[in-house]
């Protein structure tokens, strides 16, 4: 049950990571922040952002559904330590990796980066969580 | 009986009911968390509005008759305000016998989605780099180098080296320092002293690709220092109130004006997270206070085992009261590590939506506000589980074996 959990909390958290830059806090010129119609759509750095936390969430759910479809000790500790490579690289993408627009008040700076920073922190603790059930489990 | 044993106990009692903790944990850090958002809210406007209005510099602003918010709105923002009025008024203005110094400035707003802009929609100020106030502590800072007829002075939240070029309406600019932060949105504007401003006018039907239309003959604020007291000024309410009565075509902005704004804007917000706040502590600290007494009911024998095995009344109450404080404790750090977290990382978020200033506040009113926080997580933990604790440990040992059984 620990081990399905732990699995259950990557998997939401990954398809977090993949709504957040294109519904919750858009990067620009997406959702919301799209242009009107008759205007040309722009190409943003925080493109290669958007579609590089799309891949990490992927990846976050495909880790995820490992424990919960074989519940064992591996699995766990698989997807514990996959969860913490896509939180720290869910950070890095922005920030150096592939970057974001230049001015702070831009939709990608004002509120995708410090979501996308919430969610990989909550990931961090998902995996944590994972490592402490891995240890308990027999 | 010992610290050690206790502590054994009080970790094998928080362990055997994980849920029913963690539960406790998470009212204690949504009450916690919701009043250190509240105070870092209210901490880090006072702060930003201290740092804006200290580099703002004027004791008034006189922008055209009726356009005071729209001022007050850009400073809190950074988005520009667009309004002009004859520039023949500051000179007005400066003759006035209360009136120490005059500056003027111009606004204009870079171009969105236009090639001949490097940043589009950016506020742009235009300042007399003889007479301003507003980033005069940067020119005294750096009187070695002064400023070139193209060089620019941007704020602290525009991610660009000095050094490195910038393009307006077409014309270059050279970026010559970044101003302090303030946390208002001046720190997302970028200064341009005015005659380039009003070169970048004339030359914008050729060089832009939508012309600006800013005539030498207009300014958009005049920037007012009053004389002290001492010799021969008014106060500034008063000087205010003469201004606008002697020029009708001005409004004249006092530092008030912003503190008022900034109240009026977070009074909302501030009051939701408190009454939140006040409307969840009593059910908390109820539940806490039901929880320990039920727990404690049900290990009446437990309690006879251990007081017949040597343990005192102080280690009993010890024992109930540790566990309550033991869970506010971490439902707290819990709180106020979200609250901090989640108000740091969308500061300029919130600051944006509530058209607030947003400073984070230093670490004594931080280690404040956090102690505060933490000490009534604590107080609340502790007063809750009092009278569990004081029941179960006047409990005589063998009538807490023989009801527990």
């Amino acid at each position: 049950m620990k081990a399905r959990a732990v699995g259950i909390a990557v998997v939401a958290l990954g398809v977090l990571l993949v709504l957040t830059p294109w519904v919750i806090f858009p990067v620009c010129g997406v959702g919301r922040f799209a242009p009107g119609p008759g205007i040309a759509p722009g190409m943003h750095p925080c493109h290669g952002t958007l579609q590089a936390e799309t891949v990490l969430g992927a990846a976050a759910i495909v880790i995820g559904f490992i424990p919960v479809l074989w519940p064992r000790k591996k699995a766990v500790l698989g997807a514990s330590l996959g969860a913490a490579a896509v939180a720290v690289l869910a950070v890095l993408f922005p920030l150096a990796i592939t970057g974001l627009c230049k001015v702070v008040t831009m939709p990608c700076r004002l509120g995708t980066l410090p979501a996308l920073e919430t969610v990989a922190t909550l990931m961090m603790l998902a995996a944590a969580l994972g490592l402490t059930v891995y240890r308990g489990l027999r | 009986m010992s610290i050690s044993a206790l502590s054994l106990v009080l970790s094998r009692d928080l362990k055997r009911r994980p849920a029913r903790n963690l539960l406790l944990g998470l009212c204690v850090a949504a009450v916690t968390g919701m009043q250190v958002a509240a105070a870092l809210l209210d901490a880090a406007s006072r702060r930003g509005l201290e740092l804006g209005l200290a580099r703002m510099g004027a004791d008034l602003v006189a922008v055209p008759r009726g356009l005071s918010d729209e001022l007050t709105h850009s400073y809190m923002t950074g988005e520009a305000a667009l309004f002009y009025m004859d520039a023949a008024v500051e000179q007005k203005i400066a003759a006035l016998p209360f009136v120490d110094r005059t500056s003027p400035q111009v606004y204009i707003k870079s171009l969105s989605g236009a090639s001949c802009c490097s940043a589009w929609n950016i506020f742009l100020i235009g300042f007399d780099p003889a007479t301003d106030f507003t980033v005069r502590p940067w020119l005294t800072a750096h009187r070695e180098t002064p400023l070139g007829p193209d060089d620019v002075l941007v704020g602290a939240a525009i991610a660009s080296e000095p050094g490195t070029n910038i393009k307006f309406y077409g014309r270059q600019f050279r970026i010559a320092g970044t101003l302090d932060a303030t946390g208002t949105g001046l720190d997302t504007t970028v200064f341009i002293p005015i005659r380039a401003a009003y070169l970048m006018a004339k030359e914008s039907p050729v060089k832009a690709v939508k012309p600006l239309d800013l005539p030498e003959s207009k300014v958009s604020a005049v920037m007012i220092k009053l004389k002290p007291k001492s010799a021969g000024g008014s106060p500034a309410y008063r000087a205010a109130y003469e201004l606008e009565m002697r020029f009708p075509e001005i409004s004249v902005i006092q530092p008030e004006d912003f503190m008022v704004r900034v109240q009026k804007n977070l009074a909302a917000t501030l009051g939701t997270l408190r009454s939140a706040s006040y409307a969840v502590w009593p059910v908390t600290a109820l539940l806490i206070g039901l929880v320990f007494g039920m727990a404690a009911n049900e290990r009446r024998r437990e309690i006879g085992l251990l007081r017949a095995m040597g343990a005192t009344r102080g280690f009993v109450f010890r024992m109930i009261i540790g566990g309550a404080l033991i869970v506010c404790g971490a439902g707290a750090a819990a709180g106020m590590a979200a609250a901090a977290g989640l108000t740091s990382a969308f500061s300029r978020l919130i600051a944006l939506k509530l058209e607030v200033p947003f400073y984070w506040p230093g670490m004594g009113d931080l280690a404040a506000i956090l102690g505060a926080a933490c000490a009534l997580a604590l107080l609340t933990g502790g007063l809750a589980a009092l009278v569990p604790a004081i029941s179960a440990s006047r409990m005589e040992p063998y009538e807490a074996i023989r009801r527990g059984e």
